[in-house]
């Protein structure tokens, strides 16, 4: 009867054991993987915001809204007012100068979306225009939202939308988001880029 | 009683399991939530960036003698062609240390373009001008135990014409060399 007590409270210890072991696996491969999935969306982090800014600066795109960090209001217009990619691809490959802009954005690995925006030092967003911002919804069900009201990032918005976070919609798993500081029309503003990003495949 | 000794085995085993759990998920939560080194560089970057490119005439109509958003209830800058980190070195040159404070608090603290996960100082030849009233950054809250900081610094000189009620002379005056950085950590 004693042996029979020591052998369940042995098999008891044992499995607790296997379990505990098989429980540390588990979850060493699932932290494993998500370690893994940091790194890559780091580095896609680093790759896209540290690519966009070189692009808007470099005078090779035609159209630079951005100098110095001033805003030339001109220019922003122009670039909000041009297709990220045209259903017809325009003869003169610099004239698509969105696409350029954010050409090579992407990361291999990660279908990537954009949406660029201003927030004023009140904290509201100054649209681009009649829009709230600009940037690329690529892909079908893919926006991206900001504002109060779940604008959408190409949607019209008021002159002075109450700003809050910006969110990607549920189609993406993956966001970031980087500023600037910048001038526009006089006023310190903060240059957005909210990156909504999904594992591609 | 036998029967009984395996069931406080069982709970024990379970509470045990569940303490484990809890504590590795906390740890994992903690992490996912962090901000990125990458953020902060080019947080701490940028800010020092943006104060070396804004000129002061963004923010002045020097034939009106007014300025405003950052400027506003400054004096009107000297060299009309400074930066706004130039002006700040011209502010220091004049021993106008609160100055240099209200101009980072327009310009950069009040101004939505920090990160929210960061917190922001600016110092200039080791003092600290930014947040008001603390002298080091190692008496903030926060501070020491942020596992992210990152630092950002120029050097920084210039110079002005200062004419004096009193001097018919227009005295050319240089300042500097100071050493500018903004210094950011996560929260």
């Amino acid at each position: 009867m004693q042996k029979r007590g020591q052998v369940i409270s042995f098999d008891l210890v044992l499995s607790t054991f296997i379990f505990l072991g098989a429980l540390m696996f588990i979850l060493y491969q699932i932290d494993n993987a998500s370690f893994q999935k940091t790194q890559d969306l780091s580095f896609a982090e680093g790759s896209v915001i540290n690519n966009l800014w070189l692009n808007m600066k470099n005078p090779a795109y035609g159209q630079t809204f951005l100098a110095d960090s001033h805003i030339d209001e001109a220019k922003l217009q122009i670039f909000e007012s041009k297709a990220y990619r045209d259903a017809v691809p325009d003869q003169n490959f610099f004239n698509d100068q969105k696409s350029l802009v954010l050409h090579n954005l992407g990361v291999a690995g990660f279908a990537v979306d954009f949406c660029l925006y201003f927030v004023n030092g009140s904290g509201n967003i100054k649209g681009i225009g009649p829009k709230a911002g600009t940037g690329q919804e690529d892909n079908a069900g893919m926006e991206i939202f900001v504002g109060r009201n779940d604008v959408r990032c190409e949607g019209a918005i008021g002159s002075n939308e109450p700003y809050e976070d910006p969110h990607c919609s549920q189609y993406y798993s993956h966001a970031f988001i980087d500023s600037r500081p910048v001038i526009r029309n006089r006023e310190i503003m903060s240059m957005k880029i909210l990156v909504c990003a999904k594992e591609a495949g | 009683m036998k029967n009984k000794k395996g069931y406080y085995l069982v709970i024990d085993s379970l509470i045990a399991i569940a303490i484990l759990s809890i504590g590795i998920f906390l740890i994992r939560g903690s992490l996912a939530n962090s901000p990125s080194q990458i953020q902060g560089e080019n947080l701490a970057h940028d800010t020092l960036s943006f104060l070396a490119s804004a000129k002061v005439s963004d923010f002045c109509d020097f034939e009106l003698s007014i300025c405003w958003g950052p400027l506003t209830n400054l004096e009107i800058p000297k060299n009309r062609n400074n930066s706004l980190l130039g002006y700040i070195g011209e502010l220091k040159k004049n021993g106008r240390q609160g100055s240099i404070t209200d101009l980072i608090e327009n310009s950069v603290a009040n101004s939505h373009i920090l990160n929210q996960n960061f917190n922001f100082t600016f110092m200039l030849d080791g003092s600290l001008f930014y947040p008001r009233g603390i002298t080091k950054p190692e008496d903030i809250n926060g501070y020491k135990s942020s596992p992210l900081v990152s630092s950002s610094s120029r050097i920084i000189f210039g110079h002005y014409d200062d004419q004096l009620p009193s001097d018919p002379f227009i005295q050319f005056e240089n300042w500097g060399p100071y050493t500018a950085e903004a210094r950011v950590w996560a929260k």
